[in-house]
């Protein structure tokens, strides 16, 4: 029974934790604004976790560049599983304007399966609440699979 | 006063909270936001300029052959665009648009493909110039997205390099005195 309640606290508070990839800090500070009253992503329980140990949802920005790449992988390794991608702006996908420069080693396919893409450059933060809130519900999926 | 928030207290009881609705689908973009792709195929003349001014290499060209012309694909790729808008800008025809809507949000990446298809019927004969009403103004030079038209006013002359034409017609829509035809 106890086990029941953390389930279903844990469905309704997914965490997110934010990881930047060599972004120029436009999807970052849209992110954040999610999280400001104006939008207010704290109403459904996102969260912004301080570890990637404590989270559910794993955002990434940013094109991958050769020196955060072993911090992302190292990153991802630790997140629990069942755990959710989310890809934010075009950088991650793609590598945007970015793409074919020496020091850039995306999209992030390659390193993990992304699950949930915003296309934007950058996007709108209500474009990010749907990015999660799609996310979300992965999450809810991937949780009741894995209790078969 | 005893109670120095009370009217701020009270005035805020009864008013919208500043948090927006979510979701909210009918929503849209400021009216200069630029978002989601609008391709009209049919406006299209395939004359190239798009894929050329394109930065992030977002927008591809297949070409299929058909009767009588042949079948061009153009996909704008919206996980590989800056949303600059340069392409839009730099299209003769306005057969690309950037719409307002920002709901760009799949778990597929094939969902976030715009693409459309034009149907460019095979033109027999080439750009040529009528000379004797030719005013050497030097539209065709200017506006020719491919630059293969050299035009000298103080030589009066004017040149075409037929192997690199496309022949989207911009030059004969341009032209002032119209002298230029497919011949």
């Amino acid at each position: 029974m106890f086990k029941k309640l953390v389930d279903n606290s844990a469905l309704k508070s997914p965490w997110i934790y934010h990881i930047n990839t060599g972004s120029c800090n436009g999807c970052d500070i849209e992110l954040v604004a999610v999280l400001t009253p104006r939008y207010d992503a704290e109403r459904f329980g996102f969260r912004l976790a301080g570890t990637p140990r404590h989270a559910d949802i794993v955002v990434v920005s940013g094109p991958i560049t050769s020196q955060s790449k072993e911090r992302l992988i190292r990153t991802l390794a630790q997140v629990p599983e069942p755990k959710c991608v989310v890809s934010l702006g075009s950088c991650p996908r793609s590598g945007n304007v970015f793409k074919g420069s020496y020091s850039v080693e995306g999209p992030l396919e390659k390193y993990v399966h992304v699950d949930v893409s915003v296309a934007g450059c950058t996007p709108k933060p209500e474009a990010i609440m749907e990015g999660l809130y799609k996310a979300a519900q992965i999450l809810k999926e991937k949780r009741e699979a894995m209790k078969k | 006063m005893m109670f120095p928030f009370l009217k701020t207290a009270v005035t805020n009881a009864f008013t919208k909270p500043s948090t927006e609705k979510f979701p909210n689908p009918e929503d849209m973009g400021a009216p200069a936001y630029r978002g989601r792709i609008v391709f009209h195929a049919d406006r299209c003349t395939d004359c190239g300029n798009c894929v050329k001014v394109c930065a992030p290499k977002a927008i591809t060209r297949t070409e299929e052959p058909g009767e009588g012309g042949k079948y061009i694909t153009r996909a704008f790729d919206l996980t590989s665009c800056t949303f600059c808008a340069t392409c839009a800008d730099f299209c003769e025809e306005n057969s690309i648009e950037l719409s307002q809507d920002y709901h760009m949000v799949a778990t597929d990446p094939k969902d976030l493909i715009v693409s459309g298809v034009t149907f460019k019927k095979d033109i027999a004969g080439e750009i040529t110039c009528d000379l004797d009403g030719c005013i050497y103004c030097g539209l065709c030079m200017r506006n020719c997205p491919q630059k293969i038209i050299t035009v000298d006013r103080k030589t009066k002359t004017w040149e075409i390099d037929h192997s690199g034409c496309v022949k989207c017609g911009i030059c004969i829509g341009k032209c002032p005195k119209k002298v230029l035809s497919f011949q």
